[in-house]
């Protein structure tokens, strides 16, 4: 038979091995940003968070352990032995609902592996189980690694962890790992040490290799069995993207041996144990269709896939991630040299964790997780269960809201208002046919779609019922025109038909959340929750409490939030908030270096190669020019002085008044051309324009170009927190990386000083005042962190 | 004066039947229908079970019923797909309703849903339930189409023979007498399936019996698609009906039909000479409703204003062979008898289901007949129809008739107009296959 060259590569590609994180399609947002990535990271996070990682473990109130005879061990339950000979072993970390490996945890391992299981000549067989419901282990623990001042000092740890799981071998016994829950990282390494995998279909269950994400690597042998137990390309892909594989997926792929109901879990794993110790069972690899075999154990096949790889990665990493090379490195390596693999695996994961990149992605996901649990600092008792939220206004806006809060937050009805029956239509119609594309992609059952359709209750002025829906109604989120008298009147209506508890917020990103809450009889409601477009894609939230605001309207809106899968920060009610004011400066900088002639595609280029998803002038066409050009009118009008001039931003204004709004007219800095392949140009008609709206024709390089956008956005980020605008560097850095998709590899605005040398970099900005203008003025606590060396995360 | 006593009478002698022993009377609080719209069009890829899950959405909505206190839900669905055969309860729980309540489907051909809200209003007077939820749903945008039975008795029986013979006994026993007018494929009829006989013929046969002419069945089709367009025009609609991506536009009325226009179509089921054609027969129609019944003391402790009071009601049948369409008749006879009621003093709203122009003139001219009186019913006539009093809003010819969903409508539709025309008692007939009939009495909740 024969096989073209074409058919391998669509086979290799459509396999779609895509590089992990950085993957970040523009979005018709303020800037977009991979929402996968740090989600599903999240939720791994969550659980290693709670353990360690974001709390110094010294603050952990813990007594030593100590060990008694029902509890032998702190990290495991007393090893079962049933009368077949199958020692159970349930890992059981104490005081928390989820498993992590720590270092402690390992070296327990060891020990009750040497006591119970090595020269035990009544154990036939091991299986390896949670105690915990719907948690196998959901990964390594962080903390432990942040720890290790000296990355090279993880080698000899990681030596240690995989010499133990090479010494089961050694017994000769059948191991079996049962898994319901996650099994992620570090706890699908154990499991793939394994001889036999049995899971759950519970749709808790999930296993992955998500290190990525976090610019590491699987150290513990994952690089080398996964290939061995799944095929090269779905070990690529797993690896690279860090994408959580399901029970039926993994079944399919190899990953496990055994899909089973939770209840019948435990005693199909020790069924199995018993068969394989007999020789009843033995374990079968799932054998490879002749085209993977061709792809993946000849060595035509596999330089065709790794070219591939290499292409994708390079494509969606844009060099700036260097895990996934290192991922590919070990693969490689692991077959050339099966050796010294484990050896190289740890060296390169020692490497990577040394990485300011793999630094900064740790620093965002503790961030993130941190801000996860912020509604606790409020304190508030007995916080009023929300059941009904109600979507005022069913736009774009409105519509996302709707859709992410009906299928995330459980609440039992969404009210989703607005004019009439054609609105309203329109609205369900964005969130049901975003619903249905998740259906497509199985990642929602049909009935899923539907109950979450039916819990959005669709209402006019002329559904007779609107006020009895409305009088059940916990939490309002406004999303209407962008009109201050228009918003107070909304508020007026809906003080007189909603309950007296109902918090008010109202998602704006211009209007001061005081002057809304002006004429409010229960101003103590009204909070501000800015979402970012397209909301079911932007990770970002900025809640905004006004001075009145009381602690429970915060705390509810973060839970709302929060349940809605947003990141919540908290900003001051000042213009702009944080994100979009931070936006401003770099707008007016854009329009400048427009006036100095620089062409607009090095202008994109430029902050593209910086590691922005897309560079300023597509990001104005994408938002559309007409918004941009809005933000950059507002804010120059605002209150932040010096730091909103040295440019021109009637440029847009101008492009707006000729009908060049962006991506959406077909026309805005680029011409769009019609068709899905349609390359975006920039019209002659542009360049002239351009040309005329230059005043000079300065000839700068990559960096200074950087320099001079990056810096008015750094600046004013240093800015909101010298003014109080934001609490704390972790929220700066989530709140540019998350809302603008400021360079996740650099960790945002202040990790990125940090790196920089805040010295240095005050230097530079000071460069540029003599250059340009005091537009570059660094803020004065810049100036202080530079004189003081001071770092802003430690 | 005559017709105050009259009612007072029919009052006391309603209160008096099905309430006489203390019961909660069974009240109609609210109702609603999807846009019923002509087959293969707005719903051409929705399942029925999805119509009858937005419509009980839809009634939730209308009504702001907390779904929590729902007891019960029962609806009506005639032609079956397979995998929603209990499609009651699949639409309840893919509508957000807590799974605990219990669901049924009832086919009782056109009558489904009639049969679906007297079964909820008995489930209340029995004290089974106080809040229940009873529609009913049809799609022919996708009826089940099936391969012939000799073919799907090899299917059934091939792994057998792939068992015993492998890949090739498979074939051998599928092919084995296999003749070639077993192939092809089964679509279902409106037929009867106990005489054999199309809905249409039968339909046809009945007016041919009783005298009603192409003309007077055409000029009935235009009037109920004249009433109809001017419903909604009116906006009589706009509360009854729940917008289907945002229009509630019901797209088989035809408000500029004419007479004219009408009487120029051929016959459709007896050829040549028939007088019943596409238009003066009701066309094949998708779509969904939901009514919401309460015992009466439910819906005040729950604050809801009542429609109507539904007193009574009969299933009555007759011979399908020779007057398959004419239960109607029989039924109203029953029930009006039964509640001691004038039809033509003490009915103030007539919804009549109007599954041919020629069955619904047939029945009310055996209705006006002292013969047909004479014969079946010791010579009492059930009563002349005042027309200004029936299907004024249009009726099954011009709004569609989805076989398992109608009644709602007709429910929803008598019970508003009560309250709307401020008359006492409205009859709601139907026919259906089979020689079924139904009919009810509504009485006007005064809030």
């Amino acid at each position: 038979m024969m096989i073209t060259r074409a058919a391998v590569l669509r086979h290799v590609t459509r396999r779609a091995i895509l590089a992990t994180s950085a993957r970040i399609t523009p979005t018709a947002a303020l800037t977009s940003f991979n929402e996968q990535r740090f989600q599903s990271t999240a939720v791994a996070a969550e659980s290693t968070s709670r353990s360690s990682s974001l709390t110094p473990s010294s603050s952990i109130e813990k007594k030593p352990f100590v060990a008694t005879p029902e509890r032998q061990y702190e990290f495991f339950r007393n090893v079962e032995i049933n009368d077949q000979g199958v020692a159970l072993i349930q890992f059981d970390c104490p005081g928390k609902s989820v498993n992590t490996i720590s270092f402690a945890f390992a070296k327990e391992a060891q020990q009750l592996w040497q006591t119970e299981i090595h020269n035990n000549s009544n154990v036939k067989a091991v299986v390896f189980t949670s105690a915990k419901p719907n948690m196998f282990i959901a990964g390594a623990d962080i903390f432990d690694i942040k720890q290790i001042e000296n990355k090279q000092d993880l080698i000899p740890l990681i030596q240690d962890g995989v010499e133990f799981f090479q010494s089961w071998k050694k017994e000769g016994l059948p191991l079996v790992a049962a898994i319901d829950g996650p099994a992620l990282g570090g706890g699908l390494e154990w499991a793939l040490w394994c001889d036999y995998r049995v899971c759950s279909d519970s749709s808790k269950t999930k296993l992955g290799l998500p290190e990525v994400k976090l610019g590491l690597l699987p150290g513990f042998g994952g690089t080398q069995n996964l290939p061995a137990t799944v095929g090269l390309q779905n070990a690529m892909d797993m690896m690279l993207t860090g994408k959580e594989i399901r029970p039926d997926k993994a079944k399919k792929m190899g990953l496990v041996d055994l899909v089973v109901a939770p209840a019948s879990l435990r005693q199909a794993a020790l069924d199995a144990a018993a068969q394989l110790a007999t020789g009843k069972l033995k374990p079968k690899k799932k054998p490879k269709s002749w085209m993977n075999r061709l792809l993946e154990d000849t060595s035509m096949g596999r330089s065709v896939i790794w070219n591939q790889i290499d292409k994708m990665v390079k494509k969606n990493t844009d060099g700036h991630y260097p895990a996934p090379f290192s991922i590919i490195q070990c693969v490689q390596y692991g077959l050339e040299n099966p050796a010294a693999r484990f050896k190289n695996e740890r060296e390169q994961f020692s490497k990577l964790a040394a990485t300011p990149e793999s630094q900064a992605l740790i620093g965002l996901f503790e961030g993130t997780t941190a801000l996860k649990k912020q509604d606790e600092q409020f304190k508030v008792p007995n916080l009023r269960k929300v059941d009904t939220v109600a979507v005022l206004g069913a736009g774009l806006m409105g519509a996302g809201i709707a859709q992410v809060t009906a299928e995330k937050c459980g609440y039992s009805q969404i009210l989703l208002k607005d004019r009439n029956d054609e609105a309203v239509a329109r609205g369900q119609a964005y969130l049901y046919d975003n619903w249905t594309k998740k259906v497509q992609k199985k990642r929602m059952s049909d009935y899923q779609r539907n109950k979450n359709f039916s819990s959005v209750v669709p209402l006019t002025d002329t559904t007779p019922s609107w006020k009895q829906h409305f009088s059940k109604a916990d939490v309002i989120i406004e999303a209407v025109f962008e009109d201050l008298t228009l918003k107070q009147k909304i508020v007026a209506d809906m003080e007189a038909v909603t309950p007296d508890h109902c918090v008010f917020a109202t998602n704006t990103s211009a209007i001061p959340i005081r002057d809304i809450a002006a004429n409010a009889k229960r101003p103590e409601n009204i909070i501000g929750m800015h979402y970012f477009s397209p909301v079911p894609n932007m990770p970002l939230l900025e809640i905004i409490p006004h001075e009145g605001t009381s602690d429970e309207t915060k705390a509810i809106a973060f839970n709302v939030g929060t349940k809605q899968g947003k990141t919540c920060i908290v900003v001051k009610d000042v213009p702009g908030f944080y994100v979009n004011r931070c936006l401003g400066p770099y707008l007016v900088e854009v329009s400048a270096l427009v006036r100095d002639g620089v062409p607009l595609e090095q202008l994109d280029k430029s902050i593209k190669n910086f590691g922005m998803p897309v560079g300023p002038v597509t990001l104005a066409d994408e938002v559309g020019v007409d918004v941009t050009s809005h933000v950059a009118k507002f804010l120059s009008n605002a209150d932040l002085g010096v730091r909103m001039t040295g440019g021109d931003v009637t440029l847009m204004e101008k492009m707006v008044a000729k009908g060049w709004l962006g991506k959406k007219s077909g026309q805005g800095f680029y011409t769009y051309g019609k068709g899905k392949n349609a390359k975006k140009t920039i019209s002659p008609e542009v360049q002239s324009f351009v040309k005329q709206f230059a005043t000079q024709k300065l000839t700068l390089d990559e960096k200074e170009i950087q320099d001079r956008i990056v810096s008015r956005f750094v600046n004013e980020a240093a800015k909101c927190l010298e003014d109080g605008v934001i609490a704390d560097p972790v929220v700066g850095d989530i709140g540019l990386v998350f809302g603008t998709g400021f360079a996740p590899f650099r960790g945002g605005p202040f990790r990125y000083l940090d790196q920089v040398g805040v010295a240095k970099y005050v230097d530079m900005m000071n460069g540029c005042v003599d250059k340009y203008g005091p537009q570059f003025e660094p803020c004065q606590l810049m100036k202080d962190y530079a004189a003081t060396n001071k770092k802003f995360h430690n | 004066m005559l017709s105050t006593l009259r009612t007072s009478t029919a009052t006391r002698i309603a209160t008096r039947h099905l309430s006489s022993t203390a019961v909660d009377p069974v009240v109609v609080v609210g109702g609603v229908r999807l846009p019923f719209a002509t087959t293969s069009s707005i719903y051409h890829d929705q399942m029925a079970v999805d119509l009858q899950r937005l419509a009980i959405h839809g009634l939730l909505t209308q009504t702001a019923l907390d779904k929590n206190l729902v007891d019960y839900i029962v609806c009506g669905n005639v032609i079956q797909e397979v995998r929603t055969s209990n499609i009651a309860r699949e639409a309840a729980i893919q509508a957000g309703l807590p799974h605990s309540i219990g669901a049924h489907t009832i086919a009782q051909a056109c009558i489904s849903a009639n049969a679906a809200i007297c079964t909820a209003a008995e489930k209340i007077l029995t004290g089974h339930a106080s809040v229940v939820i009873a529609g009913g749903c049809e799609t022919f945008s996708d009826v089940p189409i099936r391969l012939k039975r000799p073919i799907r008795q090899k299917l059934i029986t091939m792994p057998k023979a792939m068992k015993k013979g492998g890949p090739l006994g498979a074939v051998r026993h599928l092919l084995k007498g296999l003749k070639s007018n077993d192939l092809g494929l089964e679509t279902p009829a409106i037929a009867n399936y106990t005489t054999g006989e199309v809905m249409g013929v039968s339909s046809d046969r009945l007016s041919a019996k009783f005298g009603v002419s192409r003309r007077e069945q055409d000029e009935f089709t235009v009037r109920s698609h004249t009433l109809a367009a001017q419903a909604h025009q009116d906006g009589f609609y706009q509360d009854e009906i729940i917008p289907y991506k945002g229009s509630t536009a019901e797209n088989g009325i035809k408000g500029d039909s004419t007479l004219e226009s009408v009487s120029k179509l051929k016959p459709a089921f007896v050829k040549p000479n028939g007088t019943h054609t596409a238009a003066n027969s009701s066309f094949l129609t998708d779509g969904a409703a939901a009514s919401l019944l309460m015992s009466e003391s439910k819906a005040k402790e729950l604050g809801f204003k009542p429609w109507a009071y539904l007193r009574d009601w009969s299933f009555k049948a007759c011979d399908p062979f020779e007057e398959l369409l004419l239960g109607p008749t029989y039924c109203s006879q029953q029930v009006l008898t039964r509640m001691g009621l004038n039809m033509e003093e003490d009915i103030g709203v007539f919804e009549i289901h109007e599954a041919f122009a020629g069955q619904i003139l047939s029945n009310l001219t055996a209705m006006s007949s002292q013969k047909f009186a004479d014969d079946n019913f010791n010579g009492k006539m059930v009563g002349k129809v005042d027309m200004d009093k029936m299907n004024t809003k249009g009726g099954s010819l011009a709004v569609g008739h989805p076989f398992g969903a109608t009644g709602s409508l007709l429910l929803t539709t008598a019970s508003r107009r009560l309250q709307q025309e401020n008359q006492r008692f409205a009859l709601i007939a139907a026919c259906a296959d089979g020689g079924l009939g139904h009919a009810c009495i509504l009485e006007r909740y005064d809030n």
